[in-house]
């Protein structure tokens, strides 16, 4: 498969303003061919088992599922925590990336099997800056088994 | 067996009998005497009745005759003296006896003074105790009852003793206790520890603790108690208090819980929530700038610059605040800290973050220090961080760093040639969000010194300053040497 394939990103977040800041940091990078975006935990969910309203959606994992902490109905954690202990879905890379920096989140995600953690900075460029770089890295350079 | 005063009694008699004795043999040598010279008398009488036997007797006989006499006259003052003598041995004898009997008198006068005074001593003892004392017989009655008993309970020891029982004083829980405890007593003889409740005669309550020994007849049998009674009124009341003073600490202990959580949910809170919305003012601004440039003029683009410049400076103060908060609930480590090393390792932090390779710096020895490295970087980052910043606008920015032992503690310094401040507003510096210069001339939220003030005094230490403006300034801050508190 070709290294620039066009990439699949999960983008799970519930707050619409940093979502478009999101999207728009990927669109910049160009690498953004399909980007998904799910608004909360159990949307998420549903994509990434092709459950309820993604029943149908084509096989395969997202190549890289970016995944907000606080969610309403499920939240990262529970998210992180079921992707990562499904065989099926273990080798989505996940990277959490959420405002907190609060040490127990760290610790957390790091022990339900996340693959990296980025604070969402403030600085627009330097978001900019963060998003495309992650996804560059876990989606383009990154090798996942099939 | 045989005591002074039966040797002086022996010897009483003895002299008396020796008087006795000395009086018949004076009588019967004195009327010996006296018949004998009667006998002489008699003798010259017959001897002048016949005279003519006198001249005719011989100067022989007439000596003889003087003899006789002059004997009996030598032997009378013999005996006479004897007398004496006697008389004399036996008034001695009557004196030292005397001076015998006195003494055993005076003696056994005051060792029945020793002994009243020690039985009055005891008496006091076991009144006036400061604990009761009494003493049951085997029917639980009292026999004894000492002063101090008496007075806790109200009683009179005519009202107490062979009338009442213990049992008779006691509330109705002390009651059963009496009964189970009283038959284990007179078996095995002792008992400590127990507390009841008595009642006075006035019907209000007094709680004890007794102790009790057994006194045994001669054939082993119990006699009477020896009991102890100790006022734990006070004693309880200081256990209920101290029960009180627990249950109120206790209480405050959740409420610190509490509000230790819900401060820890704040700090969460701002972390999290209030970030999202200054990633969206700056985002979007920025958005705003790059598809709409070209709509917009020099005064549009220099509007949102500005609203981009606040939301990052809203971002930066959240962090510092959030640290500031941070070190007050973070748990602090205690080791020996090489601070060479932790300063010349902050050094290197602040320098490339500052962007500052011109800065020349030089760095004294220091001694070790006591505390928590994480902590005590922070420090030195905040000082050298502006130590680099303020000085940043000279053509030769230079920043010193050292320290020394003090005594107990070790001093450290770090100091600049920049811009200085006014010890005008020295009480300011340290403050939190308090700055001394705009923001134009050096850019900063105004934590820096008050993170370093909170961290070196939690770790036992005092920080402070001197400069004067546009002659650089020197921080100091202290720390306990090596091996000190932590």
């Amino acid at each position: 498969m070709s290294q620039f394939e066009a990439v699949d990103i999960l983008l799970a977040e519930d707050n619409p303003t940093d979502a478009e800041l999101a999207m728009r940091a990927l669109e910049r990078s160009k690498l953004a061919n399909r980007i998904v975006w799910v608004h909360d935990g159990s949307e998420a969910l549903e994509y990434i088992f092709r459950e309820g309203r993604y029943a149908d959606r084509g096989k395969g994992n997202p190549k890289l599922l970016l995944l907000d902490l606080k969610m309403p109905k499920v939240d990262g954690l529970q998210v992180l925590k079921k992707v990562k202990s499904d065989p099926s879905t273990q080798v989505i890379p996940v990277v959490i990336m959420t405002s907190s920096q609060e040490e127990c989140d760290l610790v957390e995600s790091y022990r339900l099997g996340a693959n990296s953690y980025i604070v969402k900075p403030v600085d627009f460029d330097q978001f900019v800056d963060a998003v495309s770089q992650t996804a560059f890295y876990w989606a383009v350079i990154n090798k996942v088994p099939a | 067996m045989f005591r002074q005063h039966d040797w002086a009694s022996l010897g009483l008699i003895t002299a008396l009998a020796a008087l006795l004795l000395v009086a018949v043999l004076s009588y019967r040598i004195l009327a010996g005497f006296v018949s004998e010279a009667q006998d002489v008398a008699q003798g010259y009488e017959a001897l002048l009745d016949h005279q003519y036997v006198a001249l005719t007797l011989s100067g022989e006989e007439v000596a003889q005759l003087a003899q006789r006499a002059a004997d009996s006259t030598a032997r009378a003052s013999k005996a006479i003296a004897a007398m004496f003598v006697g008389g004399f041995a036996i008034v001695a004898m009557l004196l030292v006896a005397f001076g015998f009997l006195r003494r055993e008198i005076i003696r056994r006068e005051r060792a029945e003074q020793i002994l009243r005074r020690s039985h009055d001593e005891i008496e006091d003892l076991y009144n006036h105790a400061p604990c009761g004392y009494h003493s049951l017989d085997a029917n639980g009655v009292f026999v004894r009852i000492n002063d101090t008993e008496l007075a806790w309970l109200g009683y009179s020891r005519e009202e107490v003793v062979g009338l009442m029982g213990f049992a008779d004083l006691l509330t109705p829980d002390s009651l059963a206790t009496f009964r189970e405890n009283f038959p284990l007593f007179l078996a095995s003889g002792e008992i400590s520890d127990l507390d009841f409740t008595l009642r006075r005669k006035d019907g209000s309550e007094l709680r004890v603790s007794l102790s009790a020994t057994a006194i045994l007849d001669a054939e082993g049998k119990f006699l009477k108690s020896r009991s102890t009674l100790f006022d734990i009124g006070r004693r309880k009341q200081a256990e209920a208090h101290i029960a009180a003073l627990h249950r109120d600490l206790e209480r405050h202990a959740a409420q610190l819980e509490v509000a230790n959580r819900e401060l820890e949910s704040f700090s969460y809170s701002v972390s999290h929530d209030l970030r999202s919305p200054l990633r969206a003012i700056d985002g979007f601004s920025r958005m705003l700038e790059e598809d709409y440039a070209g709509s917009l003029d020099t005064e549009g683009l220099r509007l949102l610059k500005v609203i981009r410049d606040n939301s990052r400076a809203m971002g930066r103060l959240i962090d510092d605040l959030l640290e500031f908060s941070r070190l007050g609930r973070k748990p602090m480590a205690a080791t020996a800290i090489n601070m060479e090393e932790l300063a010349g390792e902050a050094l290197q932090e602040v320098l490339s973050a500052q962007k500052a390779s011109q800065v020349s710096v030089v760095a004294d020895t220091m001694p070790v220090a006591w505390g928590d490295p994480a902590l005590v970087k922070q420090v030195w980052v905040n000082l050298l961080s502006n130590g680099v910043k303020f000085s940043s606008r000279r053509e030769q920015p230079q920043v010193e760093v050292g320290g020394s032992t003090e005594g107990e503690e070790n001093v450290y310094f770090v100091r600049d040639n920049g811009a200085g401040f006014d010890m005008r507003f020295y009480d300011k510096l340290f403050g939190v969000f308090q700055r001394l210069h705009r923001q134009e001339e050096f850019e900063g939220t105004g934590v820096g010194l008050a993170i370093v003030q909170r961290v070196v005094s939690r770790l036992g230490g005092r920080v402070w300053a001197d400069s004067s403006p546009d002659q650089g300034a020197n921080f100091y801050f202290t720390l306990p040497a090596q091996g000190g508190p932590s």
